[in-house]
This record gives structure tokens, C-alpha cells and sequence, in this order.
């Protein structure tokens, strides 16, 4: 955060001047010197000096909130969000949690994107809430989410009015996505208006390797940096506004350690899989007696979960979405 | 001469001479023994260690570091670190082997869920109050088992039966209850788990809970011969004291266990607890200096968890490597660009630990392993055999067998050094020289004979931690959210 005159009363016209030819530009380069050592060295007054010290640190600081006021709030805000598939539920202990960041790995045609479609659907169930996907690859799919609302196919108005809920995204690179949850998060904090998203309860991100890999080049900073950035402010948009975030990954083979190719574990390397709260693989199941793939059967494994104890396994059915298997 | 005059308020000096509340037991041999004085710690306090260590009055924090793989549970120990702490000593006569102190969260990977800490504030105290019942008679079980107080339960909540029997929590359930997207009565609902079967779960699966309750007891107290030995004598002792009373107090003290009693017991816990949420290197850096003075007025907080001191490194090392700051700021300048901020971190911390005697957790994700560089070995390895296969026939041929050993090696070297501790975090924050917990995940799960007759235990995965002020490496798994120590 810049310096500037006016901040406080301390810090007037001449106090600026004199920081500015000292090299001390931004809050962060003033507060990391000694009070003491910086009023000698420019000659002003010790207490202007702890007086505009203690209100940028009052004001850049995240000020420590009690863990049971959180609770309280957290009771309050907490809504879990079913995904439309009762395997899935139990395996995340009732659904998607809002305020969690919870990601979905698998590798192609392992049913992934009908997924996000169910949750979607799910999410615009209640009249009030809204959803939110945010598309590369062009995968939203209108015939799969009216599949998923088949409770109301008749009902004409019911229909719209879901449809009209949720909303279908194109982003083209990570900056734009960027750009798009920083929208989302100013317009959602504004009180006066009725924000354009409608009461968001769910936000999903189809297919993040795609938005990730375009950028990667040797620059090991660049990358792992816009990474752990990207993965923090999904985590503050779920936090924040109290919304349930799925992402979707691919995988890729582990190496070293004598593993085989056959052990995958989700993309996007080390500094990707510490971010999200809960993560689901889904691997296809072997051949049926026939020696064909079965295709719509799909395993899905809980490796990584806030709530319950993982690894945890179950099989579901892609066709069939409430058939317990 | 050291330049160690500098001004500190009343408050400041008489915070410094008094103590802390003592951490030791939380874990005897990490915060019961004396820590060295780093050697980044300021010239004043090295010269006070200097001058008092035959009195030996000024102790300092510890700082510990819990490094370990991504699902190993580096940040749930450290959770159970801080539950312990926060917890009361007492609980209307009983004793909750707590430490009643406060704590000071920072979460930089907005991972902290309050209701986690909720979740295992509740089960210790659970399992503390069970170890403390533990010693009445098998007829008040069935006494009060087959009573009215169960049908009460059940009348309340009918579908809590299959609900306790699922791996979720009271709490869980009753979040479920609460906040389904098709139910609308919030308010009502939300309060549900005080009406949850505490009593129900606790009565019917008693004998179970108590069985893994007591073990744990001791265990989790300290892991020593000597702790069970204490706490065994310390049972011993109750039971004697409460023989004579145990009809009339062992059923008032479960009478006592309402979920509204752990609710409140839940709730002064985390009263105790303030959390700070850092969403960059800055505001880090900020936030702890803004704490350091909180700290130096407030003799009561003993603990403070960094959780994921690693969270910045990349960001950090993007900002460096921008043009900006490659021309404007060069690291000489002692800006905040050296290595990513965390410079500045570590100097906050180390003032904190060895001045403020605060005791600081933090847990350190493997950002930058070792594997990367055995991959690459074993990589070039690999070409470097297919080279040589390709160049020419006898020499390759020798050659390419010492290839295939040196791959073969360098394969059998990760196992060992996948895990290994490599410091990413820069010079100053080694300077710190914490006590490192190094956690590994153990293939497979725990065999039979750890886990005895628990067969709760088969099948779990466990993790093994290894820290160089414990005797032994210790292996730990979790049930139900409850840390148990194998």
C-alpha cells in the first residue's frame, strides 16, 4: 500500500517529502524499519514517526477475530449443497460445503463435466439460490442439466425459472478468470443494488488444467506464483461469500518410488494439491465379463477431505444417477 | 558493546518477567526442555541469556515445525495441539486435562474451519470426560442403559440412530439436519445438536468408547512410560477417593454430561481462541507485528499456530522475479524482497519465540522436494543410458550397466529421501533452527499387532512422525477425529 499525505494527521506535506527521498515508498518499506532509527536518520519528530506507524499497522493488519464469533457466523452461513447423487453425498459427508473449495480429478470421459451439470442443477433447486459456471472448454451442456431437472420436465415455468438461475460463463485465460472472481466478489459485497448473480450458492470451474497449462514456460516462479494465487482467491471467494467452489482437474501418473503408471494423482503438481479442502478421483471401472469397459460406471475415491476419514471408495453410475450401487 | 538499550513501557518489562502458561504438557519433551537461543535472536536477549543462565530465569518459546507431505496431518496435530491448550483444567470438578490458556491461530491458506475445531474440541473432551467414568461399576451401565433417559433421546431426534451410526460426527449430523437445502427451518434446526444423543452414542457404545478412551488417555497426555505410569496412579487415586461415594457422584457426574454441558465447555474453549486470516506476504508480516504488540500486553496466550508458513513462498518468488522489482528493489536493499518476505517473517518470529517467550506450531508443506531432484537424476539417467545403448557396443555396454545401477540407486534413494526435510524457506528461517516434527504417510495400513483388539484400527492410514526431541518415532493414526497415538 502507497504512502500518502493525509493519511493521518501525522503525516503531512513535508513528512511525505522526506520519506519519498529517503526510498521509502509503501507502507510495508515503513514499517519494517525501526521507528527510532528512521527519526533520527530523517530528523522528525519520534511520536509523528509511532503515530503513523500505529495507523498503518491498524489499518494493513487482518485483525484477529475470536474463534467463537466464526462459529456463531459459521453455524449460521453453513448450507450444504447435495450434488444430485446419493453415492456422492455419502462420500462427501452430505455434499458440497459451502465455504470449502472441493475439486473432482479424473481423466477423460470418466464423467467429471455431467457431474458439475448434476450439482448445478441441484444447486437451483431452492427458488432463491443461483449458480455459476465458468467455462473453457465449451462443455456446458443444456440437454444434460434438463436431464438432471427431470422432476419438474413438465412443469414449463419450474424449468425457466432454474434455468434462468444459473449462469454459464466463457472465460478464455486464468487472467480473465481472475478478473471474473474479482467482479464477483465486489458486486456480491455491495449492499445497496441486487447483485446481477442472484443469492450464488455454487461456483464451478470446469477443466482448470486448461486455464493453467497455456501459461507454464520455464519460469518456475511464474507458474507455481499465478498458481497458489489463483488457488487463494477461490478459497477467499468461498469464504467470503459463503459459497460451495467445484473445480475440476485431470490426472496425471506418480513417479519414482516404484510406483507403477497405474497410480494417478490429480494435476497440476505440489503447490495445487495442498489448495482444495476435499478431493475426489474418478477412475473407470475395469471390464465386464465380456471384456468391454463398462462406461458408465465410474469409481470415485475420497483422497483428500476436511470432514471424513479418506481413503474412502464407492462406485457410482453415470447413467443412472440414483441408482445405489 | 551490544546495543541492547532500547525502551520498552511498564507493561512491556513486567510481561516479559512474568511467564507464560507452561506448555509442557501438551508434549514434555518439545516444550519441556529449555530452547538454546537461536542465533538470530536480537544481541539484548543473548546478552540477558548470557548474564541469567546460571539463575536460569528467562526462558524462551519454542518454536516448532511440523513438515510433512500433503495428507499426512500436519495441520490436524496442530489443531489437537491447540485444542489441548484451549481447553479448560476443570470442568465443574472434573478434570479435563486441558491447559485453559489461549491461542492464537494464523491461517494463511484460508484452510482454518472453525467447526473442525469445534469438532475435535468436542471429542477430546468427550474422551477425557469418559476416561474420567471410567472406573464405575459394568451394573450402572446397564442400570442407566436400558433406561428412560435413552427412549427420551430417541423420542427427540428418531432418525438419530442411523445417524449416530455413521461416520459423521453429532455435530455433522446435525448440520445435515440443519442446513439441507430443502429444509427452511434454519433457526430451529441449527440448534439441533444440543438435543443430539450425546448421551445415547456415549451409553450404548460405552464399553467401546471407554476401551479406546483410556489407552489413548495416557498416551496422548505424554507417550512415556512414566506419563501412563503417572495417570494409572492418578486413576487409582480417584477410584479410591470415589468408592465410597461412586453410586451417588459417578451418577451425578453423568447426569452432569448434557450436550448443553459440552456445548458450553465447547464454547468457553474456543472463546479462548482468536484467528487472524493473512491473505498475502504483507498482510503476514503486518498482522504479526500488529499481534507481537497485542502479545506484549497479554500474558495469557501460550500458543500460536502459523498454519502453512509456506503459503507465500511462490508468490513471494513471483513478486522477486518481476522487472519491478529486479531494478528498483534489489535484495541488498533488505526490502521485502528477499526470499519472497519471508526474511522479514522469520525475523518477526524469532523476536516473538526468544523475547516474548511465545510458543509457536507451525506446519511447513514440501513445496520443493526432494523428488524433483531424484526424478531428474534418474531421468538423465535414463537418456544417459540411451545414449550410450545407441552410440557404440562394448564401451556403451559397460557403461549402460553402471547406468542401469545408477538408476536402479537413484530409484532406491527416493524412498528415502522423498520425505526428507529440504529447506525452501531461505537462510533466515533455517537460522531459527526449530524443533522439527517430520510426519511420513506409511504405506499401507496399520498392522495387526498395532492395532490389538481396536479392530477400528485395521485399515486406517497412519502416519509416522519423527521429531529429534523424541525418544522414538511414533506413529499415529485418526478415529473419528480423535488423534490416537499407536
Amino acid at each position: 500500500m502507497a504512502l500518502k499525505v493525509g493519511m493521518c494527521t501525522a503525516m503531512n506535506a513535508e513528512m511525505f517529502t522526506k520519506l519519498e527521498t529517503a526510498g521509502i515508498a509503501s507502507a510495508v518499506d515503513f514499517i519494517s524499519r525501526d521507528p527510532e532509527v528512521l527519526s533520527r536518520e530523517l530528523n522528525v519528530a519520534y511520536k509523528d514517526v509511532c503515530s503513523i506507524r500505529r495507523v498503518l499497522l491498524a489499518e494493513l493488519c487482518a485483525h484477529p477475530v475470536s474463534a467463537l464469533k466464526l462459529y456463531e457466523d459459521a453455524l449460521s452461513s453453513l448450507t450444504i449443497l447435495s450434488t444430485g447423487c446419493s453415492v456422492l453425498d455419502q462420500l462427501l459427508d452430505g455434499g458440497l460445503y459451502t465455504g470449502e473449495l472441493t475439486e473432482l480429478a479424473g481423466d477423460t470421459a470418466t464423467g467429471k463435466t455431467r457431474i458439475c451439470h448434476w450439482c448445478a442443477a441441484a444447486a437451483v433447486k431452492n427458488d432463491l439460490s443461483s449458480a455459476l459456471y465458468i467455462d473453457m472448454g465449451g462443455s456446458f451442456d443444456i440437454p444434460t442439466i434438463l436431464d438432471a431437472m427431470a422432476e419438474v420436465a413438465g412443469d414449463q415455468a419450474a424449468v425457466q425459472s432454474r434455468l434462468r438461475r444459473i449462469k454459464c460463463l466463457q472465460v478464455f485465460d486464468v487472467f480473465q478468470l481472475f478478473a471474473l472472481l474479482e467482479k464477483v466478489m465486489a458486486d456480491s459485497s455491495k449492499e445497496e443494488l441486487p447483485s446481477e448473480w442472484g443469492n450464488l450458492k455454487l461456483v464451478i470451474v470446469e477443466n482448470l488444467p486448461l486455464f493453467i497449462y497455456p501459461i507454464m514456460g520455464a519460469n518456475a516462479p511464474y507458474n507455481q506464483g499465478i498458481l497458489s494465487r489463483l488457488g487463494l482467491k477461490l478459497k477467499q471467494l468461498a469464504g467470503s461469500l459463503s459459497v460451495a467452489v467445484l473445480v475440476t482437474n485431470s490426472l496425471v501418473s506418480m513417479y519414482g518410488q516404484g510406483r507403477t503408471d497405474q497410480q494417478r494423482k490429480a494435476a497440476l503438481g505440489r503447490v495445487w494439491s495442498h489448495v482444495p479442502h476435499n478431493r475426489i478421483i474418478l477412475n473407470r471401472v475395469g471390464s465386464d465379463s465380456a471384456g468391454f469397459p463398462r462406461p458408465t460406471e465410474v469409481e470415485a475415491t475420497l483422497v483428500k477431505s476436511s470432514h471424513q476419514q479418506t481413503p474412502f471408495t464407492a462406485t457410482l453410475n453415470l447413467a443412472d444417477r440414483d441408482a445405489s450401487t | 558493546m551490544p546495543k541492547f538499550a532500547r525502551q520498552e513501557s511498564g507493561v512491556q518489562l513486567l510481561t516479559r518477567l512474568r511467564s507464560r502458561p507452561d506448555l509442557s504438557k501438551l508434549d514434555p519433551h518439545i516444550f519441556g526442555q529449555q530452547q538454546p537461543a537461536s542465533s538470530s535472536a536480537s544481541s539484548y536477549s543473548r546478552w540477558i541469556h548470557s548474564k541469567t543462565r546460571k539463575l536460569s530465569t528467562v526462558t524462551t518459546g519454542h518454536l516448532v515445525e511440523i513438515y510433512g507431505p500433503e495428507g499426512a496431518g500436519k495441520s490436524e496435530l496442530a489443531l489437537h495441539y491447540v485444542a489441548r491448550t484451549c481447553l479448560p483444567c476443570f470442568w465443574k470438578d472434573i478434570s479435563l486435562g486441558g491447559l485453559g490458556a489461549h491461542a492464537v491461530v494464523v491461517d494463511t491458506e484460508l484452510k482454518f474451519s472453525v467447526l473442525r475445531l469445534a469438532v475435535i474440541l468436542e471429542k477430546e473432551a468427550l474422551a477425557l470426560l469418559q476416561a474420567e467414568g471410567r472406573d464405575e461399576k459394568s451394573d450402572l451401565d446397564h442400570d442407566i442403559k436400558s433406561d428412560t433417559k435413552l427412549n427420551k433421546n430417541e423420542q427427540i431426534l428418531p432418525d438419530n440412530d442411523i445417524r449416530s451410526k455413521t461416520k459423521s460426527l453429532n455435530l455433522n449430523s446435525s448440520f445435515k439436519n440443519a442446513k439441507h437445502m430443502s429444509d427452511n427451518h434454519a433457526q430451529r434446526e441449527s440448534h439441533q445438536y444440543l438435543r443430539s444423543p450425546l448421551n445415547d452414542k456415549k451409553f450404548q457404545n460405552k464399553s467401546q468408547i471407554c476401551g479406546e478412551s483410556y489407552p489413548n488417555f495416557s498416551r496422548i497426555d505424554t507417550g512415556t512410560d512414566v506419563g501412563i505410569k503417572c495417570c494409572m496412579e492418578m486413576e487409582k487415586g480417584d477410584s479410591d477417593g470415589r468408592e465410597g461415594r461412586e453410586t451417588m457422584s459417578s451418577r451425578e457426574g453423568l447426569d452432569r454430561l448434557t450436550p448443553e454441558e459440552v456445548e458450553n465447555i465447547v464454547k468457553e474453549s474456543l472463546g479462548r481462541v482468536k484467528v487472524v486470516k493473512a491473505h498475502s506476504v504483507h498482510e503476514l508480516f503486518i498482522s504479526l507485528l500488529s499481534l507481537e504488540q497485542d502479545l506484549t500486553c497479554n500474558s495469557q496466550t501460550a500458543l500460536l499456530l502459523l498454519d502453512s508458513v509456506s503459503a507465500f513462498f511462490w508468490e513471494g518468488r513471483l513478486a522477486e522475479s518481476s522487472i519491478y522489482m529486479r531494478k528498483f528493489k534489489p535484495a541488498a536493499k533488505g526490502g521485502l524482497a528477499v526470499a519472497g518476505g519471508m526474511a522479514q517473517v522469520a525475523a518477526v518470529v524469532s523476536r516473538l519465540v526468544s523475547e516474548l517467550r511465545m510458543n509457536i506450531i507451525t506446519t511447513k508443506s514440501p513445496l520443493v522436494g526432494q523428488a524433483s531432484s531424484s526424478v531428474a537424476a534418474s531421468a538423465s539417467g535414463r537418456k544417459r543410458k540411451w545414449r550410450e545403448d545407441k552410440d557404440d557396443g562394448n564401451a556403451g555396454r559397460n557403461n549402460s550397466g553402471s547406468c542401469q545401477q545408477e538408476v536402479s540407486t537413484s530409484f532406491l534413494n527416493e524412498d528415502a529421501c522423498e520425505d526428507e526435510h529440504v529447506e525452501f524457506l531461505g537462510k533466515a528461517w533455517s537460522n531459527l533452527n526449530p524443533t522439527r516434527i517430520t510426519l511420513s504417510l506409511t504405506e499401507g495400513t496399520s498392522s495387526e499387532t498395532e492395532a490389538g483388539s481396536d479392530t477400528r484400527l485395521m485399515g486406517r492410514k497412519v502416519t509416522t512422525a519423527t521429531c529429534s526431541s523424541w525418544p522414538s518415532a511414533r506413529r499415529f493414526t485418526f478415529v473419528n477425529d480423535a488423534l490416537i497415538f499407536l
